[in-house]
């Protein structure tokens, strides 16, 4: 069909790339049909990829030189993705009873049902969304996400500002629990570590002192205040997340 | 060996195209994840990978007939 935009050379890319869209994707594939000279060209950047992958895979976890030291960030980054993200949701599907700083020790109290099912769903949406590469987050902007859950949730939203304790604000969404509509905020840090805040009415322990919580080796310090309970959740030690915890707690209350 | 060549290809490359490469080509990102991890317009990244596989391929097959530039177009579909 000629209603498609031109072919261009970045499409040929994203076509090997697999970031067209569906319909996208079939035209390039139809244009290639009648260029064969260009089918040619893709087809040896396809097997370059190819080859450049079977070279360098196998040493991708091998220290690498310091020319590249930007992609040992990232990969870091990946790595810290595709591995430990993977790792700590599997590590609570599976509800192992391992413990890292969190678990048997005097932290580990059971808590109350209120708080209690709060901080587990907090953990299960953890579990879900932290992991995520392609959308761990539905909504970036802070002003945007706190509109939209005021609407959904009726009551007043503020998103806490972690950037002190070094955790970027990543964006968030409305996610289901047990007890109804909830906002789940999420912040990393300079290494893409995920924590979760996950907040929701409570229709008991409206008024709860800040206690922590882990499942697995995902540890937490949940909350509640005026009717609205809040869980923080992360695979963090306690001693580094209850001091985040304490000043989005300072800041909510501020509000 | 065929490897070989390609890595000597592939250091003929300029650090920006190695990088786009390996993140795109041998780490899966996306090029929205590398326009982000490397903070350049996405633009930027398929400009810098289209260049960089071009340049490897005339390097590997000792073409010289070099392809079009990123973003010019190739021509109308018929």
């Amino acid at each position: 069909m000629t209603t498609h935009r031109p072919i261009i050379e970045d499409d040929l890319h994203a076509y090997i790339d697999g970031e067209l869209d569906i319909e996208r994707q079939a035209a390039v594939a139809e244009y290639l049909k009648g260029h064969p000279e260009v089918a040619r060209r893709v087809d040896c950047y396809r097997r370059q990829r190819n080859a450049l992958r079977e070279v360098f895979a196998p040493i991708a976890k091998e220290p690498l030189p310091p020319a590249l030291n930007l992609v040992r960030i990232v990969e870091k980054r990946r790595g810290l993705r595709a591995v430990r993200w993977q790792a700590v949701a599997a590590a609570f599907l599976l509800a192992v009873g391992m413990v890292a700083g969190w678990g048997l020790s005097e932290n580990f109290r059971p808590l109350p049902a209120g708080i209690g099912a709060l901080a587990r769903e907090a953990t299960e949406n953890y579990a879900v969304y932290a992991p995520d590469r392609v959308r761990p987050v539905e909504i970036r902007e802070a002003e945007v996400l706190a509109r939209w859950a005021e609407r959904r949730l009726s009551r007043p939203i503020s998103v806490p500002d972690l950037s002190a304790s070094g955790y970027r604000f990543m964006g968030g969404r409305l996610v289901a629990t047990p007890h109804g509509a909830a906002v789940l905020f999420m912040y990393d840090d300079a290494e893409g570590t995920r924590i979760v805040l996950l907040s929701r009415t409570m229709g008991v322990d409206r008024d709860a002192r800040m206690a922590p919580h882990a499942y697995g080796i995902l540890g937490g310090f949940a909350w509640a205040d005026k009717g609205i309970g809040y869980s923080l959740v992360g695979p963090v030690p306690p001693r580094v997340l209850e001091p985040i915890a304490t000043a989005a707690r300072k800041q909510l209350d501020g509000t | 060996m065929r490897h070989r060549d390609l890595v000597r290809a592939f250091d003929s490359l300029s650090q920006e195209q190695r990088t786009v490469l390996l993140l795109i080509s041998v780490e899966e990102f996306s090029y929205a994840e590398v326009a982000s991890a490397l903070n350049v317009p996405i633009g930027t990244v398929m400009s810098r990978l289209a260049r960089g596989r071009e340049k490897l391929r005339c390097v590997m097959e000792g073409d010289t007939d070099v392809g079009p530039s990123p973003g010019q177009p190739l021509g109308r579909i018929e």
